[in-house]
């Protein structure tokens, strides 16, 4: 009894504060938003994709600190035209993900190190998005991640079986009468604004992580595709609020907490058991 | 009545010609199969006849309503696929689902995995996928790789039914030159650009030139 209750008190004390309120609050959609759009993308061997686009994000905050735009905007627009530019490079020059990723990721961040060269005074706001803070979203991006939620899990959930069809086979799809192109590009720009709430939470380092780990994780243990959306869902939300409860309390940085979370996870499943066939 | 007809085309990958005037047509009963070495086209010709690539020269006309299933090899299919046989089966919502599910036996692993399947129980769930929109023509991609003796004689007999008694069209690409002797109706021996078509007992000799002992034993294989 005695520990439960310390257990509860501890709880309404991590509660009590409005920081943490929407800490959790944008945790859990995060959580969510990253572990749906990461099954898609772990099983279309696009993992490095959500990386990419938050390097090439990072260039998008220093453009919009350089010409006084809210950096967030500026790296939704850039990751959206980039995310579009790699589906591009896919589909009509026919070179592969991880090769077309490797250009904008290279973009942005060269893009970045000039600026921040060019302009002095930058790279201490800069830093605060490459390690994100969860503990410090606002009203405003807890807006933002919401609209970002609604908007990326009800298309998933319109999208659906066109989704689950392309993951399968792009070919048997195509045959099929979906028009695999507009999906495609369609999913591009999806990744790319959950790239962008996910940079909120863990920083544009970190952020592949919360897009990958959860859906390896869900892999494992998974007997159907829609159990695999569900389970990389839940471990995605677990860690995010573990990790913060345990950056709250050790006085350590959220983001890089949530990350070696998942990690840990990640790890103790591999122990635990292996149900599935080869991971992407 | 054609259901497809493709005139002189060609296609190449980059610079890489890959199919060169290619002139075929295929009718409503039509047991085709199509065989050549790696790297001969068959997979190319496959993807333009199904309207998955566009040549780069000639011209492919489709029948109205000539709706074409398409079976790739399993290598196209994602790795480690989560969804259930069910799952994949109500990608295209169908009325035949049933009848199909219960006719080529997958009724005992619907609820498996197709990633935990053996070969010939994932061939039959592609088949069925592939019937499900009711095609005229059916294009299978070497679909016996993988698959075992007893499987590959029923997945043959199944498609002989569907080809004689639905009088589906039905276009195997296959390396098994013993299969195409016994199996098919006409045969086309593909090489970049169509070296030789006819009854398998016309093509004979030219197959036995290209493949050799392993036409022989595959021939005389009861």
């Amino acid at each position: 009894m005695g520990s439960n209750s310390r257990c509860i008190t501890i709880v309404l004390e991590f509660l009590h504060y409005e920081f943490m309120q929407r800490a959790l609050l944008g945790g859990i959609l995060i959580g969510i938003t990253c572990a749906v759009i990461g099954v898609f993308l772990v099983l279309n061997r696009l993992s490095l994709l959500g990386d990419g686009l938050a390097h090439l994000s990072f260039g998008g905050i220093a453009v919009g600190m350089l010409f006084g735009v809210n950096p967030l905007y500026a790296a939704l627009g850039i990751a959206v035209l980039g995310a579009l530019f790699v589906q591009r490079l896919i589909q009509k020059a026919r070179i592969y993900g991880d090769a077309a990723t490797a250009v904008i990721l290279s973009f942005g961040v060269g893009l970045a190190v000039v600026i921040i060269g060019a302009v002095k005074g930058f790279s201490v706001n800069l830093f605060s998005f490459l390690i994100g803070s969860i503990l410090a979203l606002s009203i405003t991006d807890i807006v933002l991640i919401a609209t970002i939620f609604v908007l990326v899990v009800g298309t998933v959930i319109v999208l659906y079986k066109r989704l689950v069809f392309i993951t399968f086979s792009s070919a048997v799809a195509q045959t099929n009468g979906i028009n695999v192109t507009l999906v495609n590009y369609v999913f591009a720009v999806l990744t790319a604004v959950t790239v962008i709430i996910a940079i909120r939470a863990v920083g544009i380092l970190l952020v592949s992580s919360l897009l990958v780990i959860p859906a390896l994780i869900s892999l494992r243990f998974s007997r159907s595709f829609k159990s695999t959306l569900v389970i990389a869902s839940a471990t995605s939300v677990v860690a995010v609020l573990l990790g913060t409860f345990i950056a709250f309390y050790a006085d350590i940085p959220p983001g890089g907490t949530i990350v070696l979370v998942l990690c840990a996870l990640f790890l103790g499943t591999l122990a635990v058991k292996r149900t599935g066939t080869a991971q992407a | 009545m054609k259901l497809v007809e493709a005139k002189g085309i060609s296609f190449s990958y980059g610079g890489d010609l890959a199919l060169e005037n290619i002139s075929l047509h295929i009718r409503k009963g039509d047991f085709i199969g199509l065989i050549g070495p790696n790297g001969s086209g068959k997979t190319t010709l496959a993807k333009i006849l199904v309207g998955l690539l566009a040549p780069t020269k000639g011209t492919v006309t489709r029948a109205a309503q000539c709706d074409v299933g398409y079976v790739p090899q399993r290598l196209e299919i994602t790795q480690g696929f989560p969804g259930t046989v069910d799952e994949i089966l109500s990608l295209r919502p169908s009325k035949k689902k049933r009848h199909l599910v219960k006719t080529l036996g997958i009724t005992t692993f619907m609820q498996q995995r197709f990633a935990d399947l053996s070969g010939g129980q994932q061939q039959r769930v592609l088949m069925a996928l592939s019937l499900l929109a009711d095609p005229k023509l059916l294009i299978l991609d070497e679909p016996e790789v993988g698959v075992d003796v007893q499987g590959k004689e029923n997945f043959y007999k199944m498609l002989k039914e569907l080809n004689e008694r639905q009088r589906v069209a039905i276009i195997l690409i296959t390396h098994d030159v013993g299969l195409v002797s016994t199996r098919v109706k006409r045969v086309i021996c593909l090489n970049r650009n169509i070296c030789c078509t006819g009854a398998p007992k016309e093509t004979r000799k030219l197959l036995q030139k290209v493949y050799g002992e392993q036409f022989e034993v595959h021939h005389h294989r009861p």
